[in-house]
């Protein structure tokens, strides 16, 4: 089951891991250019290949927020 | 030291080799005092240890200088330790010091002096009385000699007052208004229709797929409110914003139900990034789930804090006080982000606001007014912000605390030029501390707008 990721990513990096993630065909639902961070979707099994990319920070679900 | 003067006899204005010294009002003047004798060395003692407070020149020549304890005033005589301390006790200390101008014999007085001395007299008696009054007294009779809409000086909300965007004594001024300043607020959005907001240019994004920026909650709008609201609101309210003279960025990132996940807010804080906000005001925040925070926000609010961008965030509301206090929400428990807390008309916690739990992270940095806040509604659809038609209202939160604070941080960043971390530190340097509340509730205090001491201009006294 595919779910909501966010995966911040070392500057300099940025489009390395972007040119990662869509060798590895994984569904990129934003990319936040200016910040560093990319928006996945995809399953729990496949964050741990992301993790393992060079120049990633971290990978973190995506949670809810409200007023 | 006397001096006659001829009623034909020119004007000229004579010193008499003292200062007279105008005490900050933050301070008590026993603490001024002692800060004026560690400073200078001196040994000033109040005038309270004369009977009935009534002192003489010998008296005044037998010392170093006396407190006038209920007006906050110090008279001191020249000496070159004091002189040295001048620049300090000015700069460092919030003091104004001036050369006292004359002073007469008191006693034997012929006519003429009786008479200039009575006028003098009428002088310090207005003195003290404009400095004693109540505030808004100060400021009506203020705002009528200068000719300025009483309105638009007396009518504050209490958080303005509370952190002096309005100044609470005479002696000091605002000018600032932000402007040069690009604030982003990322919420519920705005509404566009909103009169108080008519003819100023907003920047717009929505980030909610199929949904308008328009706020159709309420939220957003009460937020930007505060932060960036009118100088002089188009409706006969009082004033409520902060930052008026600011550049508004409305980006919605929260749907018309007050919701939205990490996602949209990063999407947010990227447009802004992009749009070169260097403050980023967010009044969300989610449960924590455990212990720690979440890499992501901070690995991306300290990356903006290097590039002179500062994120504050709302502390939360789940807490229960005084039985039950919850720790610091996401994303504002990031040590990068500035955590707000929220404070109520007497400085008192606001009950609902988070606190510090941890040592190592999820901090309160600061607080603001969050109780019985007065700003700006959404119109028509004010689903959860008060009945339609209403177009201003009050509103309770640690949401309502933040765009207090993100609205100072532009008030600094035009009177400083700092940014970043460098106004993270200003703000945190300047607030007022709360000393009857821990540090793991308010942080730093409350929040606290810059200043300009005012420039008194005396006027010579008539004497005949």
């Amino acid at each position: 089951m595919n779910l909501q990721w966010m995966v911040a990513v070392r500057p300099d990096k940025y489009q390395e891991v972007l040119t990662s993630l869509k060798k590895d065909k994984i569904e990129i639902t934003n990319m936040l250019d200016s910040i560093s961070v990319i928006l996945v979707s995809t399953s729990h099994k496949k964050t741990e290949k992301i993790k393992a990319m060079d120049g990633v920070i971290g990978v973190e679900l995506q949670g809810d927020v409200s007023i | 030291m006397s001096k006659k003067i001829k009623k034909d006899e020119e004007v000229q204005v004579e010193y008499t080799g003292r200062y007279i010294v105008l005490l900050p009002e933050q301070n008590t003047s026993a603490n001024s005092v002692s800060t004026i004798n560690e400073v200078s060395g001196l040994n000033l003692i109040n005038s309270t240890e004369f009977e009935n407070e009534v002192f003489t020149s010998k008296d005044l020549d037998a010392c170093d200088g006396i407190l006038l304890d209920k007006i906050g005033v110090a008279i001191v005589n020249k000496s070159v330790k004091f002189t040295n301390s001048i620049s300090v006790l000015s700069d460092a200390h919030n003091m104004i010091i001036e050369p006292e101008r004359v002073v007469y014999a008191i006693n034997k007085l012929d006519e003429e002096t009786e008479s200039y001395v009575k006028g003098y007299r009428d002088a310090v008696n207005s003195l003290a009385n404009i400095l004693t009054e109540d505030q808004d007294a100060e400021l009506e009779e203020f705002a009528e000699t200068e000719g300025i809409d009483a309105n638009a000086v007396l009518g504050a909300t209490w958080g303005l007052k509370a952190t002096q965007v309005i100044p609470s004594s005479l002696l000091f001024t605002n000018p600032y208004s932000g402007v040069g300043s690009k604030v982003a607020i990322l919420d519920t959005g705005m509404d566009f229709a909103h009169p108080d907001f008519a003819g100023r240019p907003i920047t717009q994004r929505s980030f909610i797929p199929n949904s308008p920026t328009q706020d159709r909650f309420g939220h957003g709008t009460h937020c930007i409110g505060t932060a960036c609201g009118p100088k002089v609101p188009i409706s006969p309210v009082v004033r409520y914003g902060v930052a008026f003279g600011a550049q508004i960025f409305a980006g919605k990132v929260l749907n018309d139900a007050g919701g939205g996940n990490d996602g949209q807010i990063l999407a947010g804080i990227n447009w802004a990034f992009s749009q070169g906000c260097s403050i980023i005001s967010m009044s969300l925040g989610g449960a924590t789930a455990g212990p720690g925070f979440s890499q992501i926000f901070e690995a991306t609010a300290a990356n903006l804090l290097n590039h002179g961008v500062l994120i504050v965030a709302a502390a939360g509301n789940d807490s229960n006080r005084p039985g039950t206090i919850r720790p610091v929400s996401h994303p504002a428990n990031c040590p990068s982000i500035m955590a707000v807390g929220a404070v109520d008309q007497n400085m008192n916690m606001a009950n609902f606001s988070n606190g510090g739990l941890f040592a190592a992270y999820g901090a309160v940095d600061i607080v603001g007014p969050g109780v019985a806040v007065f700003s700006a509604l959404s119109t028509p659809h004010n689903i959860r912000m008060g009945p339609a038609g209403i177009i201003h209202g009050n509103a309770n939160g640690t949401s309502m605390a933040t765009p207090h604070v993100a609205g100072i941080a532009a008030l600094w960043q035009q009177a400083t030029g700092l940014r970043g971390r460098a106004l993270w530190n200003k703000l945190t340097a300047t607030a007022k501390p709360l000393p009857q509340h821990p540090r793991r509730d308010v942080g730093a205090g409350l929040v606290q707008a810059p200043k300009k001491r005012r420039i008194l201009q005396f006027q010579p006294i008539n004497r005949f």
